[in-house]
């Protein structure tokens, strides 16, 4: 069954092409075009959908505006030319970001996310606990909420997890968290650190910067990095 | 199955990255022809407001301006265009002296009445060759 979607885009080339890309993959149903965010809110307030292609920089108010203002939120994928709106993407909890122009094939793997997502709604209605997880520190569970975590750094047979209020060592090893943290909040960046992308300040070629605090990017973690921050 | 041979290629504008066109169209010349004059009306509108914008010191609005204007060369495989753009885009937030010395303006806008241009005959030539091809 296809996925409803709306797209929310000032730029007539744009909109054609994702309107293209829409069709092309046989997932999705537009129900709608928009050029403003003022005529998207309350068709998005009044409706369902499952998908917005949403534009950020727009004549009036821009996307992340109708973000904020919307009583109910669809997945998000955001659609702009600049790459430093990648980072507020992330801080937004959107679905994917695109840099337009982008290629079909990068669409495909930003809808196939939203697949993923529905399709692992019963974890999140069984448990309630798929925002956090429990680590074993100082003789106790302590639960730490992903959202809390800014990043994971590996100590040899231990593992540090740092919020911005405390520090927790535990002993279990990086690898066997891989699988636990919510990989859409998540990435391993380097051998030694997994961090947590909504808390990424800066990012430079070789390292990034969270809280005041350098952690390297390996090399072989490179373009992963960049594929998931939607860097050329 | 047998492999496309295209005995009749589309030979692109040395100032058009074909290898990136196919990457967003494949070989669909008519879709490629609806999105070249989509952007062709685009640039149309947009560099005259970006020109006024500039030289009258408006960087906030030049910046907007060519924002939207940037893509429209990016969907058209224009990447040079593109890249000029987003580097004057820059300027208009980040370095205002740049983005008001018109030694910096006229080559700026110059370049993009070039790139229009250009991408008014690429879209003729498509046009010809979607009518030669029955495409």
């Amino acid at each position: 069954m296809r996925k409803t979607c709306i797209i929310v885009e000032d730029l007539p080339v744009a909109a054609a092409y994702t309107l293209n890309c829409c069709k092309k993959s046989g997932l999705l149903e537009v129900l709608q075009q928009f050029s403003n965010v003022e005529e998207a809110l309350p068709y998005l307030n009044d409706n369902q959908v499952d998908l917005l292609f949403l534009d950020v920089e727009m004549p009036g108010a821009n996307g992340f505006d109708l973000l904020d203002q919307l009583s109910h939120r669809p997945q998000v994928i955001l659609t702009t030319s600049k790459e430093e709106y990648a980072y507020s993407a992330f801080e937004y909890h959107v679905l994917d970001f695109l840099k337009k122009p982008f290629t079909y094939k990068r669409f495909q793997e930003a809808v196939g996310k939203l697949e993923r997502t529905s399709n692992s709604p019963s974890l999140s209605a069984k448990t309630g606990l798929e925002d956090s997880l429990f680590v074993k520190t100082d003789g106790k569970m302590v639960r730490l909420h992903h959202g809390d975590i800014l990043y994971i750094e590996s100590m040899g047979d231990y593992v540090k997890f740092v919020t911005a209020e405390k520090k927790y060592i535990s002993h279990t090893t990086l690898k066997s968290l891989e699988d636990k943290v919510n990989k859409d909040m998540f990435l391993k960046v380097h051998r030694s650190f997994i961090i947590n992308l909504s808390k990424i300040e800066t990012i430079r070629e070789n390292d990034l910067f969270i809280r005041g605090n350098e952690i390297p990017i390996g090399k072989t973690h490179r373009a992963d990095v960049r594929k998931r921050l939607g860097l050329p | 199955m047998q492999p496309f041979i295209n005995h009749n290629p589309f030979i692109f504008n040395k100032n058009i990255d074909g290898e990136f066109l196919f990457s967003l169209y494949e070989n669909d010349f008519r879709y490629m022809e609806e999105i070249f004059s989509l952007s062709l009306d685009q640039v149309q509108k947009g560099i005259t407001p970006v020109g006024e914008a500039l030289r009258k010191g408006e960087t906030n609005l030049a910046g907007s301006l060519i924002h939207k204007l940037k893509p429209s060369f990016g969907f058209v495989g224009m990447t040079h265009a593109e890249q000029l753009c987003a580097e004057f885009e820059r300027a208009c937030s980040e370095d205002i002296i740049f983005a008001t010395d018109p030694e910096k303006i006229d080559p700026f806008l110059h370049a993009l009445r070039e790139a229009e241009q250009a991408l008014k005959e690429e879209l003729e030539k498509m046009k010809r060759y979607n009518l030669e091809n029955n495409a």
